[in-house]
């Protein structure tokens, strides 16, 4: 199969893959670029564990293919913490109790950034709109949405 | 003595988790390792009768693909799970009987989804293209899709060697129920659909296996609740008695049940590897986990219930017909025996005979989901509660007042045989209708009705059978757990139950710490793994914190006696005058302390001169904690006593419904849990708020439908809704405590009773919104279609407004 070369930049580094043209963004993160925190909980855009923020926006890597991140800047989980010191998003999660197994915490944590940059005093209703599109079949949300608001008083 | 027990802590795991650092199955990297892919039937029920992979072999990057055929010739029928052999019991009921299913389906398929072939590829993505190539010709036979269909005479049998569809049957009876019955002043007689929904974990199922050959060892890492039952079931089924077999659960991003089994996969894997001398790996999609992965709660039943004037139950009939699916090694027919004996609940029955079907169909294999039977059995009993409040013109508080269980009553040994351990259920029906204001709430509704408005409280009491075993099973019921304090005044714990999601490492290291007089922070917990510990009944039925807790006190209290006693040698006083707490060996009456544990285990590993007389070195015991409580013995009634402790809940809904669409919308969803004590109060109610938001899936959301050709019309997400935030209402968690009188700790276990209430307190809210129109609620889901469906029927014909 035909190959392609393409640049990104992923939490701050710069990477330069050869790849398929199908293969999809969570695949290129998980397995070229090595990070696992990006998970796959569905194969229909619907659970949103995959989410990472490409260019200052959420998108659900599942449904992108790699090659569209030619020249992207993506964060994801990974690039939360800053030398060993949590993100004020993190350490709400963990505050409030926000996560279980935390197979969809990436998802969430990376849908939290961009979410209170654009939104960094979000209402009760306005945080449950927002996250339709992340699934957790743990927590039943309630902390999930404690764990916002707490994030938004410590970044804000 | 408690420092770390009953506080919020917050939990160990979620340090890793927020940072994305856990390895989940999809993670584990094996070097050189081969990916396969399933080839998997798109019928509900065919003859398999060509199967070609002579295509899918060309394609660039496999190294090999299998059939059924081949499966058969290599392997023997996947072994029964969760029982150790076929003939399991040794009363006439419970009866079961086991089909022969090979890793791969031979030469007929039973259900859409079912594995066909499999093909191994150096890449994930060609393995994927590599099974679409696989050409399998197909003799479509008649599917078996209804559950009361498949009983009827002359039906399709899945199986041609059984004499019918039935899997599973239980018969009990206790008291002249007929008569009874015919006497009753008031007899509630009802037919009840329960829908089919099951748990679908975040994270798929995954499986590989890798093969040493120096050591003959295979090792397998499963997305498995069971690593310990692995090793004897893959071996039966391998045929290879030479081989040793070590299985590792990787973190696992969520069970609920589903991943209690054994799967075909789980042997499709180690096949493979042991042929090509490579590791194998195999990740499941989702659209493959919603027809591959266990269903469940399906089941049709029949009730009769017999009042006297008094509102007092006088006799109870049921029938239970679970749909089953197809008869894979899942564990489903656990599903017929809890409902069918637990349907009396927690409520005096006397009388009760019930017949019990697992009944197969051609559909996914049904087995344990989150609250297993439990939920099905609750469902019946409060529907007819509130039948007979109606009937009766009792309130719906009043008519379960008259039935509950009395607290000096405990323990209560059941109609059926089990033993309540503990409760005060009027107290906790008390505090639920003063903390919901249930009056306010009742008048509240009667002020909208009067507007023209749909609004209705729902009333439950659920009882939780937690902690079971089985005779010749698996889960026989016991936990083994292995405390080690370490060279350096470290604990270690070694648990062979699994961490499915419900926080193990920080629960097992408040209660080790306190146990040991250690810091929380210097124990360290390790589980998932069946070479940690001999054996282990794996993570289910909630029983962590009666049996695995119970496990690791009765071995801490072991090592803190070892290292009192070795303090006290050193110290020239008794055991009796220490105390051992932070790691620190104090005096009871001096000031000071004495000595660390530190201190002590040098002692114990390197100055083993100074060990009081006759003493072993080392600091470490291995305790088996037994589910406390149960019986395998029949008693002289035929009766076992399966489940150690009765949590229980009494929920309260308040709900409007908008009659034009048939729509719900929460007002109040109130809990009061009696779950003995509280190990983390924090983690308890993630875990109450999860479960609960499962049963709202359950009630509103979830269904797995299928069409009359047995084809799953919901396999995605996409159309398989479960809730997300937006769906989920705020709650109000109250707690009870009357601690397990049965276990060291007094904790009784809480991951599923969250789960048992929304579709029965729902149910009982809408039908009493709906009250004016005379809709009844029999069946699930509640979704608005449903809903709407109700309503109209009854204008269409009832209401003549
Ligand atoms: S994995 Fe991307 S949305 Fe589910
Ligand atoms: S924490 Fe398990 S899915 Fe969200």
């Amino acid at each position: 199969m035909q190959r392609i070369t393409l640049h990104t930049t992923i939490n701050g580094k710069e990477f330069s893959f050869e790849v398929e043209p199908r293969l999809l963004l969570v695949d290129l993160i998980r397995d070229k670029a090595g990070l696992k925190g990006t998970h796959v909980g569905c194969d229909t855009g619907n659970c949103g564990a995959c989410t990472v923020v490409m260019n200052g926006v959420t998108v659900k890597s599942c449904q992108v293919l790699a090659p569209r991140a030619g020249g992207a800047d993506i964060r994801t989980v990974e690039g939360l913490a800053r030398d060993g010191t949590l993100h004020p998003i993190q350490e709400a999660f963990w505050e409030c109790d926000g996560l279980e197994c935390g197979f969809c915490t990436p998802g969430m944590l990376m849908t939290t950034a961009a979410f209170l940059e654009e939104n960094p005093h979000p209402s009760d209703q306005e945080i449950r709109r927002a996250y339709s599109g992340n699934l957790c079949r743990c927590t039943g949300y309630l902390n999930i949405i404690k764990a916002v608001k707490r994030a938004a008083e410590t970044t804000g | 003595m408690a420092t770390y027990v009953g506080k919020s802590i917050k939990r160990k795991e979620s340090f890793d988790s927020i940072q994305g650092k856990n390895t989940y199955i999809g993670d584990v990297e094996v070097p050189g390792m081969l990916h396969a892919a399933i080839h998997r039937s798109p019928h509900a029920h065919a003859r398999v009768t060509r199967v070609d992979l002579s295509e899918a072999l060309a394609q660039p990057g496999v190294v090999a693909a299998m059939s059924g055929q081949d499966v058969r010739r290599l392997s023997r029928p996947l072994a029964p799970f969760p029982f150790t052999r076929t003939k399991p019991y040794t009363s006439d009921y419970p009866r079961v009987r086991f089909a022969d299913h090979y890793g791969l389906a031979v030469d007929r398929v039973r259900h859409v989804g079912e594995a066909v072939a499999v093909v191994v590829s150096e890449d994930r993505y060609a393995a994927a293209d590599a099974a679409e190539a696989v050409r399998v010709e197909y003799e479509p036979l008649p599917p078996v899709v209804d559950v009361e269909a498949a009983l009827e005479r002359g039906t399709v049998r899945l199986y041609e060697e059984w004499p019918d569809n039935i899997q599973y049957e239980f018969r009990f009876s206790e008291g002249p129920v007929e008569e009874l019955l015919e006497e009753a002043p008031v007899v509630i007689r009802e037919r009840i659909v329960q829908h089919r929904y099951t748990g679908t974990p975040m994270e798929p199922r995954g499986v590989i296996a890798s093969v040493d050959q120096r050591d003959n060892l295979l090792t397998l890492w499963s997305s498995t609740q069971v690593p310990h039952a692995l090793p004897n079931l893959v071996l039966e089924t391998l045929g290879r008695a030479d081989l040793k077999i070590r299985v590792i659960s990787p973190t696992m991003g969520g069970g609920f049940g589903i991943k209690w089994a054994f799967y075909p996969e789980e042997v499709l894997m180690p096949l493979l590897s042991l042929q090509l001398n490579r590791p194998v790996g195999w990740r499941e999609s989702r659209s493959e986990h919603m027809v591959a992965s266990h269903h469940s709660r399906a089941q049709v039943d029949h009730v009769e219930a017999g009042f006297d004037r008094a509102g007092r139950i006088t006799a109870l009939k049921t029938h239970v017909i679970v749909d089953l699916g197809a008869a894979y090694p899942s564990g489903g027919t656990s599903l017929a025996f809890v409902t069918a004996n637990f349907i009396p609940g927690p409520y005096r029955v006397d009388n009760y005979a019930t017949t019990s079907f697992g009944v197969v169909t051609n559909k996914t294999a049904a087995g344990p989901h989150r609250a297993n039977g439990k939920a099905e059995s609750n469902f019946i009993m409060e529907r007819v509660m509130d039948r007979a409040a109606l009937e009766l013109g009792l309130g719906k508080d009043e008519i379960r007042r008259r039935n509950l269980i009395q607290p000096h009553e405990f323990p209560y040994t059941c109609v059926t045989g089990s033993t309540y351990d503990s409760g005060d259920y009027p107290a906790c029906l008390r505090k639920a209708l003063a903390e919901a204001d249930y009056a306010g709430l009742l008048a509240d509704r009667d002020r909208c009705r009067l507007e023209g408005r749909y609004r209705g409280v729902g009333l439950a009491f659920l009882l939780e059978p937690l902690s079971s075993l089985r005779p010749n099973a698996y889960n026989a019921g016991y936990e083994t757990v292995t405390v080690r304090v370490d060279p350096v005044g470290k604990a270690w714990v070694f648990s062979g139950d699994v961490n499915m999601s419900m926080s193990h490492m920080t629960t097992l290291s408040q209660v080790v710490a306190d146990e040991l007089g250690v810091r929380f922070e210097d124990v360290q917990v390790f589980e998932g793994d069946s070479a940690l510990v001999s054996a282990s009944s794996g993570s289910y039925a909630s029983r962590f914190s009666t049996v695995t807790i119970s496990a690791a006190i009765k071995a801490s209290r072991a090592v803190r006696t070892k290292i009192l006693a070795i303090a006290a040698h050193s110290l020239r006083t008794h055991p009796e005058a220490l105390e051992c707490t932070g790691g620190m060996i104090l005096g009871r009456d001096k000031p000071g302390v004495a000595l660390t544990v530190k201190e002590v285990a040098n002692i114990a590993y390197y100055s083993i001169n100074q060990l009081p007389g006759n003493m072993d070195p080392g600091l470490h015991d291995t305790h088996y904690f037994i589910n406390p409580n149960t019986s395998f013995e029949p008693d002289a009634k035929g009766r076992t006593s399966n489940f150690s402790t009765f949590p229980y809940a009494v929920n309260l809904a308040y709900v409007e419904v908008d009659v034009a669409t048939g729509d719900t919308q929460i007002l109040k969803y109130l809990t009061v849990d009696d779950s003995g004590n509280l190990l983390n109060p924090m983690i308890v109610d993630t875990q109450i708020t999860g479960a609960i938001s499962h049963g709202i899936g359950g009630a509103f959301l979830e269904e797995l439908v299928y069409d009359e050709q047995g084809q799953l019309l919901s396999g995605t997400f996409a159309d398989y809704l479960i809730p997300s935030m937006a769906e989920m209402p705020d709650l109000e968690i109250h707690h009870m405590v009357t601690p397990m009188p049965f276990t060291p700790g007094g904790f009784k276990g809480v991951g599923e009773i969250g789960a048992i209430g929304p579709p029965v307190v729902l149910a009982s809210a809408i039908e009493d919104a709906l009250a004016p129109l005379g809709v009844k609620i029999m069946s699930l889901p509640l979704k608005p279609e449903n809903i709407w469906r109700a309503i109209h029927e009854k204008r269409g014909t009832g209401d003549k407004r």
